[in-house]
Parts: C-alpha cells; sequence; structure tokens
C-alpha cells in the first residue's frame, strides 16, 4: 500500500505539474505578487509549492507572457506580475487545449473506464 | 539579529548557485517571500526555520531557479565514461605493474619497500593522469555535443553493419584501449625485453632492439597516440555504429596515429643501431647468416604490426563513410 502511495503521488504530482501554469495564468489578469498568487490559488484547493511557482513567474516572464515592476510604495518592495499581450493569446489558447482535454479524458473515463 | 543571520544565510546559499546578473533579484524576491510566509514583518528564529524547511534546501531552490541543469559529463555519457574509466584505470594498473616487474628482473632492487614506494607513487601519479585525460575527452564531448537544439534527422542514424555483428562490441574497445596500454607501457618502461637473448657459455647475452633513451624520448608522442585511441574508442561506445561524425573523427584521429607512428618507428635512431655489430661480434653466427637482413625484417614487421590497427581502422571508417553519403543520396 504504502508503495502504491507514493507511485500514485507522484503521478498526481506529474498531472499537476503542466496545469499549475494554466492555474497561475488565470490568475494574472490583474497583477499579482507571489504570495498573493499562493494564496489565491490555495483557496482554489491548488496547492503550490513556493520553490517551484516562483522560479515559474520568472521563467514565464522570460518568455515573454508576463511583465512584472516592483511596487515600493508598500512597507517592503513586491514584484507584481501581470499577463502580457502574448501572455493572453496563448492563454486562450492553452484554455481551448485544456478544454478539449477535460472532455476527451472525462469521456474516455465514462464510456471505457468505468 | 539571529533571525536575520538565519534568512541571509539562507538566501546567500541559494544565490551564490545562481548566475550573477539575477542574484539580487531573487534575493529581494527570497526575503519577501519569507517574510510573506511569515506573515509578519519580525518573525523569530523558530519561524523562520519552519518557512525554510517549507522552501526546501538552497540547493534544491537554486536548481529550480536554474532551468538548465549543468553537467561535466550528462547522464546520457555518463556510462560510456564509467566504462573507459574502468578500462584506462586497469590498463595503467597492469601498465605500470608490468613496467616495474620488468625493471626489477633487469635491474634488481635491493630495498623492497624502495620498489613498493616506487609502485605506489607512480601508480597514483599515473592513476591521475588517466582519470583527468579520460575526465577531459569526455568533457570536451558533453561541451560539444550539448551545444543548442539539434534537430533530430533520421538520416544521420548509424548504418546497421552488414555482418552479423552489430555495432560496437565493448569488447573490442577493452582490447584494444588495455592491449595497447599494455604493449605501450612495455615497450617504454620494459625497453630491454625486447631482445636477442644468448646464452655463450655461462655468460647471458642481451643485445637489446631498441634504442631505449630514444624510445623514451617519444614519450609525449607515445601519450599522444593512447589519448587518440581513447578518444576514438569512447566515442565508439557513444555513437554506438559509424555514423558519418563517426566516421570523420576516426578517420582524422588514426591518419594522425598513423602519421605519428611512421615518424617514430622509421626514425634510425630508435632502433639499437649498434644491433648487427653487436651479434657479429659473439662470432657465433656463420659468416653466411645475413643479419642486418633479419634486423631489417623484425623492424618491419614490428613497424607494420604496430601500423595494422589504425591503418584497419581507416579502411572502416573510409568504407562506411562512402556507405554513409550513398545511402543519405
Amino acid at each position: 500500500m504504502e508503495h502504491n502511495n507514493e507511485l500514485l503521488n507522484s503521478l498526481i504530482l506529474e498531472l499537476r505539474r503542466g496545469s499549475i501554469v494554466l492555474g497561475v495564468l488565470s490568475c494574472l489578469e490583474k497583477p499579482q505578487y507571489g504570495y498573493s498568487l499562493i494564496s489565491i490559488l490555495e483557496e482554489n484547493n491548488l496547492l503550490v509549492d513556493p520553490g517551484t511557482l516562483y522560479p515559474l513567474l520568472r521563467r514565464l516572464e522570460k518568455n515573454g507572457m508576463l511583465i512584472s515592476r516592483w511596487d515600493t510604495a508598500e512597507s517592503r518592495p513586491r514584484k507584481y506580475y501581470e499577463l502580457s499581450v502574448l501572455g493572453k493569446e496563448v492563454f486562450n489558447e492553452l484554455k481551448k487545449e485544456w478544454n478539449s482535454l477535460v472532455l476527451s479524458i472525462n469521456k474516455l473515463i465514462k464510456e471505457m473506464g468505468d | 539579529m539571529q533571525n536575520q543571520n538565519l534568512i541571509d544565510r539562507y538566501v546567500y546559499a541559494v544565490t551564490k548557485r545562481l548566475p550573477e546578473s539575477q542574484r539580487d533579484e531573487i534575493e529581494k524576491e527570497i526575503r519577501g517571500l519569507i517574510l510573506d510566509m511569515a506573515g509578519k514583518e519580525d518573525p523569530s528564529e523558530d519561524e523562520i526555520a519552519d518557512i525554510l524547511v517549507k522552501l526546501g534546501e538552497p540547493t534544491a531552490l537554486a536548481d529550480k531557479y536554474r532551468e538548465r541543469k549543468r553537467y561535466l559529463i550528462g547522464p546520457e555519457i555518463f556510462d560510456s565514461f564509467i566504462l573507459v574509466l574502468k578500462i584506462v584505470l586497469c590498463s595503467v594498473l597492469t601498465a605500470v605493474s608490468i613496467g616495474l616487474v620488468l625493471k626489477n628482473i633487469m635491474n634488481p632492487e635491493e630495498d623492497l619497500i624502495r620498489v613498493i614506494a616506487e609502485f605506489i607513487s607512480t601508480l597514483f601519479s599515473a592513476a591521475i593522469s588517466g582519470f583527468a585525460t579520460t575526465t577531459i575527452i569526455f568533457g570536451i564531448i558533453e561541451a560539444k555535443g550539448g551545444k543548442g537544439i539539434k534537430k533530430w534527422d533520421p538520416k544521420k542514424l548509424p548504418l546497421v553493419p552488414s555482418e552479423n555483428k552489430k555495432g560496437f562490441k565493448t569488447s573490442s574497445t577493452i582490447i584494444s584501449i588495455a592491449l595497447t596500454g599494455i604493449f605501450f607501457s612495455l615497450l617504454l618502461f620494459g625497453t630491454d625485453f625486447f631482445a636477442v637473448y644468448l646464452q655463450t657459455g655461462s655468460d647471458m647475452k642481451i643485445v637489446p632492439l631498441f634504442n631505449k633513451q630514444a624510445l623514451l624520448g617519444n614519450l609525449s608522442l607515445f601519450i599522444i597516440l593512447y589519448i587518440a585511441l581513447i578518444i576514438r574508442e569512447s566515442l565508439k561506445l557513444i555513437e554506438k555504429g559509424w555514423t558519418m561524425k563517426m566516421c570523420i573523427i576516426s578517420l582524422l584521429l588514426d591518419i594522425t596515429s598513423v602519421v605519428i607512428l611512421i615518424l617514430i618507428f622509421t626514425n634510425p635512431s630508435l632502433w639499437n643501431q649498434n644491433f648487427t655489430s653487436d651479434l657479429n661480434s659473439l662470432n657465433i653466427f656463420s659468416t653466411n647468416t645475413d643479419i642486418e637482413f633479419i634486423f631489417k625484417l623484425v623492424k618491419s614487421l614490428i613497424t607494420i604490426g604496430v601500423l595494422i590497427g589504425p591503418a584497419i581502422n581507416i579502411i572502416k571508417a573510409i568504407v562506411y563513410g562512402i556507405k554513409n553519403i550513398v545511402k543519405n543520396q
């Protein structure tokens, strides 16, 4: 059983890894900083490890999907991220892909897997 | 103060593993994150420690920031590296042992401790140079192979060998590296071993074939030859067949080897120039035995012998190179 749990956990982790990007992009229509993003995702039952999220945000920025700015108005400087024009386009395409994927998988599970 | 130190140390441990250009920003980011996770501006040391555990080990976090993993020798060629390393170290061990045994047969050393000390120190320095050479070769292969995104081209797949043998055999790699290592060390450390032994009365006369000083003078050339061999054999393990790349590199390496070998072995001073006169002075051969001719024959046979290996490889590289070209047209 323990072995099964381990296997299950690693498969769940793999499944989530790809969907995290979608979760993050969905939240960034409005600017957010790293930790506020974690809180939003958590409220929606999506647990993301900060050690994964922060590098991911940087990567998305480097790819041109996010734009960032440092807000120094508050007590402590925070880096706010927001979708760029390219980011919005990519997000729209990804959403379509996700919806069709969910449809296909659900259909398969319903028809064959049950 | 103590709290500040824990954060400072964590941030430092992460950022020192990152490119300098990104350090400042990532530092600000991580500091902000820790305080955000604490939910207050002045967390206690225990609270900070808990947060740092959640963030994970600094090396792991730095790895996540650093996208591409950096290798001296990557996982794809690591197995081949270990194999070649084992072969090289085994041949170094064999070569040093044979060399020392021969040396002590020729010039017996009284003090056993000195012999053992010499064995250990020679083995140590030879093993280190063997290890360094192999690592440098594989480091270069890794650096050259990993550059840019290579477009996969099915046409560059190695040809399936027409005979019943499939690709390169690991055993042939082991045999070439080990035998060449042993032969070179015999030649360099046991030069006196290659000689004519004659019993005249109670005396044993030894007339060596080679000039020891001249052979040792070529030490660096022998090392180059050995390195060329290790490169070729390592590539065979990695490429697993006669790809075009393998053909070209093998051809270059083996032509260089042939040139060096011809330079070494056709140089008259390499051989014992008194061979004929020494043998004649012993007066044990009848006058019509043409010692000069026999000496020439032995010289030619040894020269041809050392050239056979690289010559066969040159022919193979040309044949498979042509086949590659023909197949791709």
